[in-house]
């Protein structure tokens, strides 16, 4: 490229980049009520950044509870209010709404090359419902909080439970419209925002994760909104739903509840599945393998997910043929995700693999919903669940696929940052920081493993000695994971504050976000992206100069330089 | 057990059918799929759960006497007799009011203490009085109890719920054996001298009586929230008692006596949240796939 270099001008980003969404328009006013999809994702993205932190803290507490037998920081009270506030913050705060709210509304518009949202004020709107909701459930602090678990399994949350019960509660139900509006809303606009041109298989894996993920987000939180209306009438007009001695039936509360839940669980999985997929290709700078497989294996996910429900319920005396099949169609799921995961390996496979940050992070996933995914198999069996109820070795398992997905989120978080910001982070740091999440991860975890198969219940305040060996391993896994994102909270700061100016292209990806400048201006594009396949790498090159790649018609034999 | 087992099985199967659609590819413009399937989970969910629901009848009430027979007529106008033993009839006790009736005996050792001490922490904690909204019947089925005993037990219980006007709404009978099995027929309460024991063999229930005297509701169990009891008595009041609120809140949330049981109620609502949710999506991706369709008949006129 014959290039003049100009002081203060990267060749390939000529003055053009100076006016962006962040530098538009200032002031709290013109972020508060912003229609913007990209701000909004960089709002929700702190928030949700802040509620992980918070959730962590209680995280931290009931960990350094555990660390002895018997009371070590606090009263049993509220330890269960500690796990408490950490399960029900984690779930409906921070994972649910994580990658589809906060990265989803922001990459997802220029992703598919359109301008915003297909309803700007809507998306604005579920913002604030997600606020509104996430301060009712943390008000809760102050009204005695809330010691049911997450579950807020009936009647103990009807009758017994603290007073924090209704504000919690009417929080996670503002939180379910926010969740069914962004999912309404990435419908709509994935269906009539595409640029001309750009078929459903030429859309980004990441959106038809996206895609799955409205569905199941629609068609599953009504649900729970409702579940959560009828448990609110029970317990403030005594009308008895679910508790035995009014009338009620206490199952059905579960049926209700894990009918929302499970799906749950691929709402939080099923998007990161798709950051995944974007990651494993970019940084393996290879065509990604398996398109359609990776796409139609979202879909199944999405509809799979709703009939296993009962799969959490092998031991409230659901008769043993229902119990099978929940077991037996528990395992199919297994296939889908099999299937994302070999491909995934496909791709890598004789890729030349990049192992920056979000490859890091990317890979750690697979490390963890691999354990995750297989000791799944373990509860989905009625004859071990039986005696792996309740265990610590389901709080692993679940943390193993759930905060698992956190690790995607982490990847997506560091993939999108410069394009979002600007600017670049520290990499050496941010594999280190990533190191000690993995590391303190599996410490944490993986005893937990062992502590459940041998019989140490959760949620429980007190434990035999025999335990605490176990639990003290595991805390300090906690505070090697506390270190790991307390070092990523500093260099991301920092980053904004003295990071290096982002190029356009730092990864190599070939979707549309990587086209137009860093950060991105307000209409997202200068010019219309023209489509062509997301995951051809043939024509990106390293440029010493940009610091980035650039897009470049492949000179006739010459091979593609390696980075 | 067998007979559940089975409709268990047969309710349960529908999944497997619902999956093997969900892992066939299909053309994803076409999202018609979704919309059968997303209907097949509810209908799925909904049997299933409906399935668990049938299956938890409790085993102890098949066999403990009896039969409920919502909305039959309790004869009124049978001989009984009151503390005083003064003959009497139930018509002329509850006074054109809905009335709890409940069937024991005064020598009771077990059961119906607890039964009426239930009662009485119901009554405790309502607001309203036996005598001025509704009346309480509580009728010996044993022929050989006298007034002075029912008279003995009016005084106990009155004096422990602390208020002397209750006196004139709980009422405590006696009556001979024609009346009596009368009665007990007609409410579907069957029990049984117990030679062994020397006790009677017999159930505990609270009926609640429409002011015309046909059954309204069975209420289960010791001990009913207030709640419970006072939405009951409004129910059976045929409007007559209670506030709007009470009847708009009745008009949500009715109890299902057949089964005595919010839970069925429960189950409606959420069919009703379910079936409004897919419609709209339905509807909503129905209009968003014809709008693709003819921007692309558009396009395609365009381009030749
Ligand atoms: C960051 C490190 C984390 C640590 C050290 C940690 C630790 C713990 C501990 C000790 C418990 C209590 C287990 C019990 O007694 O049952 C717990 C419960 C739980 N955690 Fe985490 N956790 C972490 C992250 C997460 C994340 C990211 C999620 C997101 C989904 C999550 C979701 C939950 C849930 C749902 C519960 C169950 C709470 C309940 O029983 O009500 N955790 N966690
Ligand atoms: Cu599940």
């Amino acid at each position: 490229m014959a290039s003049i270099s100009v002081p203060g001008a990267i060749a390939g980003q000529p003055a053009r980049s100076k006016a962006n969404y962040l530098n538009a328009s200032s002031g709290f006013l013109s972020w508060a009520f912003t229609l913007d999809h990209k701000r909004i994702g960089v709002m929700y993205l702190v928030g949700i950044f802040t509620a992980f932190l918070l959730g962590g803290l209680f995280a931290l507490l009931v960990r350094t509870e555990l660390l002895t037998p018997g009371p070590t920081i606090t009263t049993h009270d509220w330890y269960n209010r500690f796990f408490t506030l950490h399960g029900a913050i984690m779930v409906f705060i921070v994972i649910i709404p994580g990658i589809p709210a906060a990265l989803g509304n922001f990459a997802l518009p220029i992703m598919i090359g359109a301008k915003d949202v297909a309803f700007p004020r809507l998306n604005l709107a579920s913002f604030y419902m997600w606020v509104i909701g996430t301060l009712f459930a943390i008000s809760t602090l102050a009204f005695g909080a809330v010691d049911t678990g997450w579950t807020f399994y009936t009647p103990y949350s009807t009758k017994y439970a603290f007073n924090g019960m209704i504000p919690v509660v009417a929080g996670a139900f503002i939180l379910g419209f926010s969740s069914i509006f962004t999912g309404l809303n990435f419908i709509v606009t994935i269906h009539k925002l595409r640029a001309p041109g750009m078929g459903w298989f030429g859309l980004p894996l990441f959106l038809w994760s996206l895609y799955a993920t409205a569905l199941v987000q629609i068609l599953a939180t009504p649900v729970l909104g409702i579940t959560l209306l009828l448990l609110l009438v029970e317990r403030t007009l005594g009308v008895g739903f679910f508790n035995p001695e009014l009338g009620g039936d206490p199952v059905l509360f579960q049926h209700f509840f894990w009918f929302y839940s499970h799906p749950a669980v691929y709402i939080m999985i099923l998007p990161a599945m798709g950051v995944m997929s974007e990651l494993i290709s970019v940084f393996s700078h290879k065509h990604i393998f398996g398109y359609k497989f990776i796409a139609f294996s979202s879909v199944a996910i999405a509809l799979l997910g709703f009939l296993v429900w009962g799969h959490h319920m092998f031991v409230s005396g659901q008769s043993n043929l229902v119990g099978m099949i929940f077991s037996a169609i528990t395992f199919t799921i297994a296939v889908p995700s099999a299937i994302k995961v070999f491909n995934w390996l496909a791709t890598m496979y004789k890729g030349s693999i990049s192992l920056n940050s979000p490859m890091l992070y990317a890979l750690s996933f697979m490390w963890i919903f691999g354990i995750g995914g297989l000791t799944g198999l373990f509860l989905g069996t009625m004859a071990t669940d039986v005696h792996l109820h309740d265990t610590y070795f389901v709080v692993a398992h679940f943390h193993y696929v759930m905060a698992g997905t956190i690790f995607v989120l982490f990847g997506g978080i560091h993939y999108w940052w410069p394009k979002m910001t600007g600017k670049m982070f520290n990499e050496p740091l941010a594999r280190l920081s990533c190191l000690l999440l993995f590391v303190g991860f599996n410490v944490t975890f993986f005893t937990q493993f062992m502590m459940g198969s041998h019989g140490m219940p959760r949620r429980y305040y007190n434990y035999p000695a025999q335990f605490q060996m176990y639990h003290q391993i595991s805390s300090a896994g906690s505070y090697i994971m506390g270190l790991g994102v307390i070092l990523m909270v500093g260099y991301l700061l920092h980053s904004l504050a003295r990071g290096r100016k982002a190029p356009d292209n730092p990864w190599g990806g070939a979707t549309f976000e990587w086209r137009t400048s860093s950060p991105p201006p307000v209409e997202n594009f200068h010019e219309q992206p023209v489509v062509d396949d997301l995951y051809d790498y043939e024509k990106l090159f390293w440029d010493e100069q940009a610091g980035g790649y650039v897009r470049r018609e492949v000179p006739d034999g010459a091979a593609r330089p390696a980075h | 057990m067998a007979r559940d087992k089975g409709l268990k099985a047969q309710r349960a199967r529908r999944p497997l059918a619902a999956t093997s659609l969900a892992a066939k590819p299909g053309i994803p413009r076409a999202l018609c799929p979704f919309i059968p399937l997303s209907l097949a989970m509810l209908l799925t969910f909904a049997g299933s759960v409906q399935a668990q629901i049938a299956d938890r009848v409790p085993r102890e009430l098949e066999n403990v006497g009896i039969e409920q027979k919502l909305d039959a007529q309790a004869p009124l106008d049978l001989e009984f007799f009151d503390e005083n033993g003064r003959p009497t009839t139930l018509r002329k006790l509850m006074d054109g009011k809905p009335a709890i009736l409940t069937l024991n005996y005064y020598g009771c050792p077990t059961l119906c203490g607890e039964q009426l001490n239930g009662l009485l922490r119901t009554l405790k904690d309502m607001s309203w009085r036996p005598g001025t909204k509704f009346h309480i019947l509580t009728v010996s089925f044993d022929p050989l109890e006298t007034a002075t005993l029912a008279s003995a037990k009016k005084d106990a219980y009155l004096g422990e719920l602390g208020d002397p006007s209750a006196a004139a709404g709980w009422h405590f009978l006696t009556g001979r054996k024609p009346s009596i099995e009368a009665l007990t027929q007609a409410v579907g309460f069957t029990y049984k001298w117990n030679a062994d024991q020397m006790q009677w063999a017999h159930s505990a229930a609270t009926i609640i009586l429409t002011p015309g005297g046909r059954i309204s509701r069975y209420l289960g169990g010791l001990y009913n929230d207030a709640s419970t009891m006072r939405l009951s008595l409004v129910e059976a009041s045929e409007g007559r008692i209670g506030t709007l609120y009470d009847s708009l809140f009745l008009w949500c949330f009715h109890y299902d006596p057949d089964r005595n049981s919010y839970a069925p109620v429960a189950m409606n609502i959420m069919r009703l949240g379910g079936g409004v949710t897919v419609a709209a999506i339905a509807l909503g991706l129905l209009s968003l796939w014809l709008f693709e369709m003819r921007r692309r008949r558009m396009a395609a006129a365009l381009a030749g």
